[in-house]
C-alpha cells in the first residue's frame, strides 16, 4: 500500500514538472525571440553588411580526432560497487564541414568507439566459467559449488560460449548537422540528426540551434534544444537468467521498461567584457524518462545472505532507479587575454537534480603563446559532488528499499584532473603545405595534441590522451 | 524548481550588467578572436567531456552532448 502510494505521488510530481518544463521552454523561446526581434532593427540600421558579404566558411575543414582512454579503479557496478573497473577505450572520428554555399554549412560527425571492459564479462560469469577453462574448472573442481551449479554447466556448455559475446565492444555514432547565417551575419539556424549504435543499446536523436549576435556583435544570445530516443535490450546478470539453471532471488521482478528519452533545452548568453575580456552564461535543462538503471548492475542487500556458485556471489537484485530524472547544470565561462603571450580561460559549473545530486566544477587553462604558431597549455579541473539519494556502498541498501543502487559514479568523490596541450597552429599550415595558385589551397592547418590524469577520491584513476588533426582545401 | 529561478534571476542580473559594458569596436577585437580566446571547449577536449558525462554524475551547461548512448562501463 505504502509502495503504491509513492508511485502515484511521483506520477503526479512527474506530470507536475512535466508542465512546469514546458512553460519554461515557452518562457525561455518567448524571451529569446522577443530579443532578436528588438535588436534585428537596431543592427539592421547600425551597419549594412549585405553590401560585402563574406562565406561563413571558405574551404571544405576536415578535423580527424582521435582519444585513448585508459581507466583503473575497484568499484565496478556490474558486479556490486566491488571489483575491477579497468577499461580501455580507443576513439577515432572525423568530422567535415563542408561550405554548401556562402550562408550554409553541412557538417558531418563521425566516430567508432572501441572498448575493452573488464566488468563487461562479468555480466554473465558463470558461461565464462565453464568455456573459459582454466579458472572457472579450477573453481568447480574446489568444491565451493552449491547445487545450483550442476545445472548451471550443463546449460552453458550446451551454448558453447558466453552469450555476452568477447569483453571489447564497439560503439558507432555519427551526426548529421545543417546551420544557415542570415546575409547580415547576426542571425544563425541550425538542424541536426544524430545516432548511436552498440550492443545491446541504439539511439537516435535531433535538434535544433539558433543564435543572435546583437549590440554590434559585442553580446550573442545562443539557444538550443535537442531529444534522444533510445532502444535498450534488457540484459541480465547471469544468476537471473533462467537459461543459466539458477533460480532468481527471491521477489526478483524483471524490469517493465526498455526505453530511454532525453530531452534538453540550453540557453547561453555571451558578452565581450572589454578588449581582452569576455564572459558567458549557460542553463540547461535535461529530462530523462524511461528505464535511467542499468539492468546488468548488480545490488547486494544488508538483511539477506548472499548465496554463491563457483565462488561468484549472487546478486539480490538488480539495480533500481526511479524512471524520470530532471537535471539543471548552470555555467559560466570566463577568458582572458592577460598579455600578447598569456591567456587565461575558465570555466565554473554548479549542477543539481531531483536524484539528490548536486556537484561543483571548476576548470582553467592557461594557454601561453610561444609563438605565433605554437600554443602550449596547462590545465586543470576540480569536480566534488554529493551521492544520490539512492546510492549505498555493497551489502549497505535493505531490500525494503524501493530505489537502489551501489554505482560509484553516483556516489560522494571528489576528482581532480590535470594536465598539459599543444596547439601547432602556423599562419601558413603546417609544413607549407599550400602550393595551389587557385582559390581553394590544401592545408594543414593544425595539429592539438592533450594528455590529462584524472584521479577520483574513491581511487579511481585514468588517463586520456586526445588529438586533433585539422585541413582545409 | 526554486533553484532555476535562482539560476533564471542570476542569468537576468548577469545580462543587465554585461550590457552596460563598453562597446568593442570591430578592429579592436584582434585578441578576442583568437581561437584560444574561444567560450567553448576545444575539438580535442571532446572525448574528456564525454567520459566526465560517464564517470560523473553531472553533466551539461558546457556545450556537451547531455544524452544518447548508454555509457554503461
Amino acid at each position: 500500500m505504502e509502495v503504491k502510494l509513492v508511485a502515484v505521488a511521483a506520477v503526479i510530481s512527474n506530470k507536475q514538472l512535466k508542465k512546469i518544463m514546458k512553460r519554461l521552454l515557452i518562457v525561455l523561446l518567448v524571451v529569446f525571440t522577443a530579443i532578436i526581434n528588438a535588436q534585428e532593427k537596431k543592427d539592421s540600421i547600425a551597419v549594412n553588411r549585405t553590401a560585402y558579404k563574406k562565406k561563413v566558411l571558405d574551404n571544405v575543414e576536415v578535423n580527424f580526432l582521435y582519444s585513448n582512454y585508459l581507466q583503473n579503479g575497484s568499484h565496478a557496478a556490474v558486479t556490486g560497487g566491488v571489483g575491477d573497473e579497468k577499461l580501455t577505450d580507443n576513439t577515432p572520428a572525423i568530422l567535415i564541414n563542408i561550405p554548401l554555399n556562402a550562408d550554409a554549412i553541412l557538417s558531418v560527425d563521425f566516430g567508432v568507439d572501441f572498448t575493452t571492459s573488464a566488468s563487461t564479462d562479468q555480466i554473465n560469469p558463470f558461461a565464462v566459467a565453464v568455456t573459459g577453462g582454466g579458472e572457472g574448472d579450477d573453481r568447480d573442481k574446489s568444491g565451493t559449488t552449491s547445487s545450483k551449479s550442476s545445472a548451471l554447466l550443463k546449460t552453458s556448455a550446451s551454448t558453447g560460449g558466453g552469450d555476452d559475446g568477447p569483453p571489447a565492444h564497439a560503439r558507432k555514432h555519427g551526426s548529421l548537422t545543417y546551420t544557415h547565417t542570415s546575409d547580415n551575419r547576426t542571425f544563425s539556424w541550425g538542424v541536426d540528426g544524430a545516432f548511436s549504435s552498440e550492443q545491446g543499446y541504439n539511439s537516435v536523436g535531433a535538434g535544433i540551434q539558433f543564435r543572435k549576435s546583437f549590440n554590434n556583435d559585442n553580446s550573442e544570445i545562443n539557444f538550443n534544444s535537442s531529444a534522444y530516443f533510445d532502444k535498450l535490450d534488457l540484459i541480465y546478470p547471469g544468476e537471473f537468467r533462467t537459461s543459466e539453471g539458477l533460480s532468481p532471488s527471491v521477489g526478483f521482478k524483471l524490469l517493465d521498461l526498455n526505453h530511454r528519452n532525453s530531452f534538453s533545452a540550453a540557453l547561453s548568453f555571451s558578452q565581450m567584457l572589454n578588449k581582452r575580456m569576455q564572459i558567458s552564461f549557460s542553463a540547461d535543462i535535461i529530462y530523462q524518462e524511461g528505464l535511467l538503471s542499468t539492468n546488468y548492475q548488480r545490488v547486494y542487500f544488508k538483511d539477506k545472505p548472499i548465496e554463491t556458485v563457483n565462488n561468484i556471489e549472487l546478486a539480490h537484485d538488480v539495480e533500481r532507479l526511479p524512471s524520470t530524472r530532471s537535471k539543471h547544470p548552470f555555467g559560466m565561462r570566463f577568458n582572458y587575454a592577460v598579455s600578447d603571450v598569456i591567456i587565461l580561460r575558465t570555466f565554473y559549473r554548479y549542477y543539481s537534480d531531483d536524484w539528490g545530486v548536486s556537484a561543483n566544477t571548476y576548470d582553467i587553462q592557461v594557454p601561453l603563446k610561444l609563438s605565433k604558431s605554437f600554443t602550449v597549455y596547462p590545465m586543470y579541473r576540480h569536480h566534488s559532488q554529493q551521492q544520490s539519494t539512492y546510492f549505498a556502498p555493497k551489502s549497505s541498501h535493505k531490500s525494503t528499499e524501493t530505489f537502489y543502487t551501489s554505482d560509484y559514479d553516483l556516489s560522494t568523490f571528489s576528482s581532480s584532473q590535470y594536465g598539459v596541450g599543444f596547439t601547432i597552429a602556423p599562419p601558413l599550415g603546417i609544413f607549407k603545405l599550400d602550393t595551389s595558385n587557385a582559390g581553394n589551397p590544401f592545408r594543414f592547418k593544425s595539429f592539438d595534441i592533450r594528455y590529462n590524469y584524472y584521479s577520483r577520491s574513491d581511487g579511481l584513476k585514468a588517463n586520456i590522451l586526445s588529438l586533433n588533426a585539422q585541413f582545409s582545401f | 524548481m526554486n533553484k532555476m529561478r535562482k539560476i533564471m534571476i542570476i542569468m537576468l542580473f548577469a545580462g543587465l550588467i554585461t550590457s552596460s559594458c563598453s562597446s568593442v569596436k570591430a578592429y579592436e577585437r584582434a585578441k578576442l578572436n583568437d581561437k584560444e580566446m574561444a567560450l567553448s571547449p576545444k575539438l580535442s577536449a571532446r572525448y574528456e567531456l564525454q567520459f566526465h558525462t560517464y564517470r560523473e554524475a553531472a553533466s551539461g551547461a558546457n556545450g556537451g552532448k547531455t544524452g544518447g548512448g548508454c555509457g554503461c562501463n
